[in-house]
């Protein structure tokens, strides 16, 4: 069964059309010097309206992690184990994730990870996903 | 004039005076009865609990009526013919039943009504093979145009409860340390306690630690006997003004404090996994109720999974930061222990039965302090520590009770 594909909202297009170019695009708050994510029309620091798209670097770290040997859900059936991950990046925005090509020994909390742009998942997008840093 | 303090106009102005609680079996033990009938069935036995009669009730909270998308309290209030001044539903996950208590002590100390009654009902959704579908895919995650869980969260797989546990106790062992042998002993004392209590679903059978630590690993370090099992069940309480309580059947349950917290859906907007909003929420209920972690002679705690015991035992005070699992390797958390926690298996021991399971921790703090926990009495329960819990840690809610 194929994964549920991003409903994507208005507010958040400019970050998928990023993915697509290979660009992390994150939401920042002039006001109150706050990064956002997920996009949001206010900014829940300080509720100013006028945010501004910033390119950021796909560079981060494993704010935590889980191996699923049970799939998620009956979606996820055929991608046992799922190597489900909270990532960090250096600009504070934190994500909800998978890990690719994890070795499970090397999975660990604070682990350097990088930015791998799935478009293969699902057709005419990308998705985020990491990937450990040598 | 100087107005009363916070704790003078809310503290104690209410208290739990009757519940019911039903034998929790199986999902697939066949009953025909529908949610709206169990919620109806439910009041009716825990006001005969109390010695009150349907005509006295004036309030009531209820959710989990699966027949009815909305308009649940009316629903409700008609099928038992109630006239109602104060109603409604909360929609705080496992936080509800607590919190459905919270808001009828708080209607009581309004003077907005007099008698409460608070139902969760937990039966299994009905038959309809589209919600679920929908549950099984989705679970406690919203994936319909717009929501936030739709767009970043369920298409990377991140839905359902375990693996999301597994991250909050991956983050705590990096900070703290992990020890599976407290976290297993944690399963094995809620397990002992379910053993002694005949409506347990896991009624003589108690397991060993060496048990939960063979058993299948679903998402590290979460095993498979660390995860609740949902039953069918379903449970009520009365919540009453003091005055009626006095004349009530049983003694009282005064609601002595509580407060709630809530700071997200999905995990990774948590402030911080390892400081849950039960730290606020317990530390308001203690200061309301001007109790403290010492005062408390059992806990009814909120145990999804042990490690949301012991992350709560940590939050509300119990022991230090940090310190829970070997707070829980060197406790006897057994009904006749030192510390005697969720003494009638908790939902580990009880199975969740819906929001019931959150219920199910509100009806034994009742009992133990009525006196009424039959061969697992903690001997002179005078107050009680409840505890509610919401998605991934993300709304809490923390009560004392104290007996009148």
């Amino acid at each position: 069964m194929p994964a549920p594909i991003p409903l994507i909202s208005t507010v958040a297009a400019t970050f998928w059309s990023g993915l697509a170019e290979g660009i992390i695009r994150a939401q920042h708050c002039p006001e109150c010097d706050s990064w956002i994510h997920y996009p949001r029309a206010f900014c829940p620091g300080c509720g100013a309206r006028e945010l501004q798209w910033r390119d950021v670097a796909g560079a981060g770290t494993l704010h935590s992690f889980a191996v699923a040997n049970v799939p998620t859900s009956p979606d996820f059936s055929d991608q046992v184990p799922q190597v489900l991950a909270i990532v960090e990046l250096d600009c504070g925005i934190r994500l909800a994730t998978t890990i690719v090509d994890a070795s499970a020994d090397r999975l660990a909390v604070g682990a350097a990870v990088e930015a791998v742009f799935d478009d293969a998942t699902f057709e005419g997008l990308s998705v985020l996903r990491f990937r450990l840093r040598d | 004039m100087t107005l009363p303090s916070e704790p003078e106009r809310t503290a104690r102005r209410a208290a739990i005076v009757g519940a019911a609680e039903y034998k929790t079996v199986k999902m697939n033990v066949p009953d025909a009865r529908t949610s709206l009938e169990a919620a109806a069935d439910l009041g009716l036995r825990a006001l005969d609990d109390a010695g009150l009669s349907l005509r006295d009730v004036d309030g009531l909270y209820c959710v989990g009526v699966h027949e009815s998308n909305a308009f649940v309290p009316s629903t409700v209030c008609e099928y038992l013919g109630l006239r109602l001044d104060h109603a409604g539903t909360v929609d705080l996950g496992g936080a509800n039943a607590v919190a459905m208590v919270a808001r009828a002590a708080m209607a009581i100390a309004a003077g907005e009504a007099s008698i409460v009654l608070c139902i969760t009902p937990g039966w299994p959704a009905p038959a309809d093979p589209d919600r679920i579908t929908l549950a099984r895919r989705f679970g406690a995650s919203s994936y319909l145009p717009g929501s936030p869980q739709a767009e970043f969260d369920i298409p990377l797989g991140h839905v359902n409860q375990n693996a999301l546990y597994a991250m909050v106790a991956q983050r705590y062992r990096a900070a703290h340390g992990y020890d599976a042998h407290a976290v297993a002993r944690v399963v094995a004392h809620a397990r002992a306690n379910a053993a002694v209590n005949p409506d347990a679903i896991f009624f003589g059978q108690a397991v060993s630690e060496e048990d939960v630590l063979a058993s299948r690993m679903i998402a590290a370090p979460i095993r498979m006997l660390e995860i609740v099992m949902p039953v069918r069940g379903g449970a009520a309480v009365v919540v009453a003004d003091p005055a009626i309580a006095a004349r009530c059947r049983h003694r009282a349950a005064m609601i002595a404090g509580w407060g709630e917290r809530l700071t997200h859906k999905s995990p990774q907007h948590a402030p911080d996994l390892l400081h849950p909003p039960m730290e606020a929420a317990a530390a308001r209920a203690f200061a309301r109720a001007d109790l403290r972690p010492a005062d408390v002679d059992t806990c009814q705690i909120y145990d999804c999974y042990p490690i949301n015991t012991i992350m709560t035992l940590e939050a509300a005070g119990f022991c230090a930061h940090g310190d829970g699992m070997n707070f829980a390797r060197h406790h006897d958390m057994r009904f006749a222990g030192d510390f005697p926690l969720n003494t009638n298996g908790g939902q580990l021991g009880m199975g969740q039965a819906g929001y019931a399971g959150g219920m199910t921790h509100v009806v034994e703090a009742f009992r133990q302090i009525s006196g009424r926990a039959q061969s697992r009495q903690v001997r002179d329960c005078d107050v009680a520590f409840v505890s509610g819990n919401g998605g991934i840690m993300s709304e809490q809610i923390a009560m004392l009770l104290e007996g009148a």
